[in-house]
């Protein structure tokens, strides 16, 4: 089984200090005011904001030599109208060729979130909750051990909000599934951890 | 609306001062620095852009001038005069804002008033050779094709930077008529089609929804192995690598254009050098800002070992082609029989700045042009 360990881990944004916390498989709920550093948190498990000390390891092994074994469905979908939604799709995806589930299983996951007949549309043509949606679903589909999703459910129609959900319960069995957000009522059902974020920084 | 278009232009004055003076920060010290311990080469300089290209124009008003030469000046002017606004849109065109002003009740003629005064102005020294020529010849007929060759090739740039290829298609077409000899009628005809092709693109309904295009497999199949890097390129980057492109083009065609001009000695020009210097100047902050286009627009995917290496063919390799194809073309053109580590040198310059900018070296921005200068004079053989 995984295990994701936080090590005093200090970062450059937010109030987080000295953060040492250990994550097994299940989902993880991070909550806290904005600002808190709840971004930032995902972004340096991510590697793609470097912590200004501790560090971030999976099975011992420093989080940087494993960074396929990690996947970040961001909050805000990349400023690249032109792309096509399939292109971009494809391209999160082949970059976990170890994980990734098959074809058939990446469509299912793709039509149960309504997004079968946009996969053709570029970005900049889809509606916010769209694009955040295709993020979601590359992110389900590259399936890493450890899967990072910030604030999923904003924007987000309450149907898909439905079928993320019930995509992520059997998921989080064998991965580790950390997910900031504002609205932990919309996940409480998956019997989600919550590690509360709020200056009061469990050590 | 008159009272809110008048307010529309006096933003965009205000937009296009402080978007040079933006520009011009720090780097007008440089120019006064470079010119005062080289105040002579700043002239030379000077003076050469501005005879070479009074001897172009000169060109076009001469009636018994071969077709072929007026053709040529025609497509110069068009892509100098192209480079130079696309260098400066944000300032001339205020790209950025235009969505949201777009939606306000304002005039389609208080938008082209704007955009065509700006636009002039932002041709700045280009007005030094057209003045010239324009006080030298001093005939209507001189004075018309001068004033036609600037509306309608302004008129193709406007329509080709609003992103309306359709509407610069007469304008351009109306330039080339500019390459017969010069007739008053065909002069304002010329005027008159660019004209209306370049109001046409201002009213509104005149850009439609543009269609999905879909890549073919192949397509996909590299764009997914370089890490997007060459849809990048393509899309974000294209306008950009042709600026660049420009300048090299430019520098081979005014090294090519001086050595037609030395009809007094036998000595050529050495083509290799000054193209060598232009293209590692232009060339060396590619790599650079092509992968950070790339990691800051994906910055989600940013610590995946693998998007980083599939990415690095592409941002380092088609620069150093490039570069390495502006050197084997200016090879080819080289009439003052450079020395033979001509291209050894610009290519130790071309890496050096490559890992300079890519380490973040600041001071890259004006080492690698005044290294370029100073191996111009040393291989150019100027000193």
């Amino acid at each position: 089984m995984p295990r994701l360990s936080l090590r005093a881990l200090v970062l450059p944004r937010g109030s987080i200090d000295s953060l040492t916390i250990d994550f097994g498989p299940g989902v993880h709920l991070i909550v806290g005011p904005n600002g808190v550093g709840k971004t930032s948190l995902l972004n340096t498990i991510a590697g793609t904001l470097p912590a200004r000390t501790g560090g971030v390891f999976l099975d011992d092994q420093p989080m940087i030599s494993r960074s396929a074994a990690v996947v970040l469905a961001p909050n805000v979908p990349p400023d690249i109208p032109w792309i096509r939604a399939r292109l971009l799709f494809d391209f999160v995806v082949s970059l976990y060729p170890a994980s990734r589930v098959p074809a058939g299983e990446a469509d299912a996951i793709l039509g149960q979130l309504n997004l079968l007949d946009l996969m053709d549309q570029p970005l900049g043509t889809l509606s916010a909750g769209t694009a955040r949606k295709l993020l979601l679903a590359a992110a389900l589909v590259a399936r890493p051990q450890v899967m990072l999703f910030d604030e999923p459910t904003n924007e987000i129609d309450a149907a898909s909000i439905d079928a993320f959900r019930a995509m992520i319960a059997p998921i989080a069995a064998r991965h580790i599934v950390l997910v900031t957000t504002h609205h932990a009522g919309d996940l409480m059902s998956l019997e989600p951890s919550v590690l509360e974020l709020n200056g009061q920084i469990p050590r | 609306m008159y009272r809110m278009s008048r307010t529309y232009y006096q933003l965009r004055r205000l937009h296009f001062r402080n978007t040079i003076k933006a520009w011009l920060r720090g780097i007008d010290k440089a120019l006064l620095a470079f010119a005062g311990v080289l105040p002579i080469g700043i002239l030379a300089v000077l003076a050469v852009f501005v005879l070479v290209q009074a001897e172009a124009l000169r060109t076009l008003l001469r009636a018994e001038a071969p077709i072929e030469q007026r053709l040529a000046v025609i497509v110069a002017w068009q892509f100098v005069t192209f480079v130079l606004l696309r260098a400066l849109r944000e300032a001339v065109l205020m790209p950025k804002a235009r969505a949201f002003f777009s939606s306000l009740p304002i005039r389609s003629s208080f938008e082209l008033q704007s955009d065509f005064t700006f636009a002039l102005q932002g041709y700045s020294l280009l007005w030094a050779p057209l003045g010239w020529v324009a006080y030298t010849t001093q005939t209507i007929q001189a004075w018309l094709s001068l004033g036609v060759l600037v509306v309608a090739s302004l008129c193709a740039n406007l329509a080709l930077l609003r992103a309306r290829p359709w509407h610069s298609l007469p304008a351009l077409a109306a330039l080339l008529t500019l390459a017969l000899p010069p007739r008053p009628p065909i002069l304002f005809g010329a005027a008159a089609v660019a004209g209306l092709a370049l109001w046409r693109s201002y009213l509104p309904g005149s850009v439609r929804a543009a269609k999905p295009s879909r890549a073919g497999a192949l397509a996909e199949r590299l764009s997914i192995r370089s890490g997007l890097a060459l849809p990048f390129l393509a899309h974000d980057l294209r306008s950009n690598v042709l600026v660049r492109l420009g300048f090299i083009a430019a520098t081979l065609a005014a090294c090519l254009l001086i050595t037609t001009l030395r009809t007094h000695d036998a000595a050529g020009t050495r083509s290799l050098v000054f193209v060598g210097a232009v293209a590692a100047v232009t060339l060396y902050p590619l790599p650079s800002l092509w992968r950070s286009a790339l990691l800051t627009r994906l910055h989600f995917l940013a610590g995946q070992a693998d998007f980083v290496r599939r990415i690095r063919p592409s941002v380092y390799g088609i620069p150093a082609l490039l570069f390495g194809g502006a050197l084997l073309v200016a090879a080819c053109f080289d009439a003052g029989e450079s020395a033979p580590a001509t291209p050894a040198i610009f290519g130790t310059l071309f890496v050096a700045g490559v890992v300079a900018a890519r380490c973040g070296v600041q001071m890259a921005s004006w080492l690698m042009p005044l290294s370029s200068f100073v191996a111009v004079l040393i291989l150019g053989g100027i000193l």
